[in-house]
């Protein structure tokens, strides 16, 4: 399964790619689904299930910001998670 | 003969990754943080790595903390007018290029006033002295120059920004003359922002500027627009760096300015000291010749190879054009610092300004030399005549 965290910019999404690539997290970067998209624009990162929690505590650990976070729904879609 | 010693207007000639890096992006990118393709998020992550080597080199707060802007002008504008409103009091020196002195004289438009510290050119403690003794209790803003363009003094602003940190008032620094070419360290400053052209010290192309910004600070904005953020909003997002950078960036400038950087922070300490080096011999041969008063003379306090000086009797315009007849580049006239040579007595003649930097040479300096005492004596003849 797959978590979409959610930023706020290009930049805090570059840089939260930046830190978890540093310590071995694979993240895809790219434009926010417009479902998840509360603005209509801005960039979020995908991460494995088995990396999320870590993830997340690295980009928290780095004050980046998170606007959001989402599972991929077991049929389709996504549903809101905590982080 | 081509020697070019004018890099306070800009640098000349760029390394060669520079040169690539700005051909290179005009073949594969596109506009950066805003689609989500792949060229694109190609173009993304350039600049961000660009913002990330700035950030390094200035030990700034993060990445996110370099805002990209056209030239140190453009920075200087958004930080000033970003920080001051009507009514309250400005603190600079009496050093400082128009690029800081024209955006506080627009101000004056709606009350705000100005203080212009004397720079001691002997005693750093006298400066900083004289910009504590400045401060009023509406001053909400210290700007200043970290060298001056017209005589390459390197102002004490380590002490500087102590004395803004202990008031609490915010503190620019215009670095146009020092970035690339001195170490710059954002926290040790105690700035709230440092300005600078990307194009000068920094060796990238014209048309790039950086401002470092204290993270958790923020500025009114002097501009609004698209920043590929908060679409749905018409009010200008607060999250730096796009909140100062509406509009597309100039990437093939930044692809450049990326290249320099990565140059300059490899090879800081002997660009320091070939720069040194250079000044002390152009500074010794020019109180050599006779007829030439050199601006600054005394080496006590440190300076840059930003060297002013006047011919006497001689139009400084016309000492440039006869070198420039000969294949020897530099400036004349009042540099965009009109307040700088009030202070210095040279505002009704202008000065020579001869700056160079690390990719000049010795010989060159030399060449420089010979060529400007012939061009002096022909002058001191013609006027005998």
């Amino acid at each position: 399964m797959k978590y979409i965290i959610i930023f706020s910019s290009i930049t805090y999404a570059l840089k939260a790619k930046d830190f978890l690539l540093r310590e071995g997290i694979n993240i895809n970067t790219m434009r926010t689904p417009t479902e998840l998209s509360s603005c209509g624009c801005g960039y979020a990162g995908i991460v494995n299930q088995s990396n999320y929690k870590r993830a997340v505590e690295i980009i928290k650990r780095e004050r980046i910001k998170i606007k959001a976070a989402y599972a991929e729904g077991p049929f389709g879609g996504y549903v809101k998670v905590d982080y | 003969m081509f020697i070019y010693f004018d890099n306070a207007a800009t640098s000349y000639p760029k390394p060669d990754s520079v040169k690539k890096a700005v051909a290179k992006s005009f073949v594969f990118a596109a506009n950066p943080g805003r689609g989500g393709h792949i060229l694109s998020m190609h173009a993304a992550e350039v600049v961000y790595k660009c913002r990330e080597a700035a950030a390094k080199l200035f030990n700034a707060d993060g990445p996110e903390c370099i805002v990209f802007t056209k030239n140190a002008t453009e920075a200087l504008n958004i930080a000033i007018k970003g920080l001051i409103f009507g009514g309250s009091h400005i603190v600079t020196s009496n050093l400082e290029h128009n690029s800081v002195m024209r955006p506080i004289q627009a101000l004056g438009k709606s009350g705000v006033k100005v203080t212009r510290v004397r720079v001691s050119q002997k005693d750093h403690s006298k400066t900083a002295l004289a910009f504590r003794n400045a401060i009023k209790p509406n001053t909400k803003l210290i700007v200043c120059s970290h060298v001056s363009n017209v005589s390459g003094l390197v102002l004490p602003i380590k002490e500087i920004g102590k004395i803004a940190n202990e008031y609490s008032i915010p503190f620019v620094v215009d670095a146009s003359q020092s970035a690339g070419h001195l170490e710059i360290d954002f926290k040790a400053i105690g700035a709230s922002c440092i300005c600078m052209p990307g194009h000068k010290g920094l060796l990238g192309p014209m048309g790039t500027g950086i401002m470092v910004i204290k993270s958790g600070l923020q500025l009114n904005t002097i501009f609004e627009g698209g920043t590929g953020t908060e679409g749905n909003r018409l009010v200008q997002p607060s999250d730096i760096p796009e909140r100062y950078e509406s509009g597309t960036l100039n990437y093939p400038g930044i692809c450049g300015l990326y290249e320099g950087i990565k140059y300059v922070s490899d090879n800081l300490i002997s660009i320091k000291e070939k720069e040194s080096e250079l000044k002390d011999y152009l500074l010794d041969g020019l109180q050599k010749i006779e007829g030439i008063n050199v601006l600054v003379k005394n080496r006590e306090l440190e300076m840059l190879p930003v060297v002013s000086f006047v011919v006497n009797d001689a139009d400084c315009n016309e000492i440039a054009a006869a070198l420039d007849k000969v294949g020897i580049c530099v400036r004349s006239g009042l540099h965009c610092a009109p307040c700088a040579h009030r202070a210095m007595s040279t505002y009704k003649t202008g000065t020579v300004r001869v700056s160079l930097n690390s990719f000049n040479t010795h010989q060159q300096v030399y060449c420089f030399l010979s060529t400007l005492e012939n061009i002096v004596k022909k002058a001191k003849k013609q006027l005998k005549k």
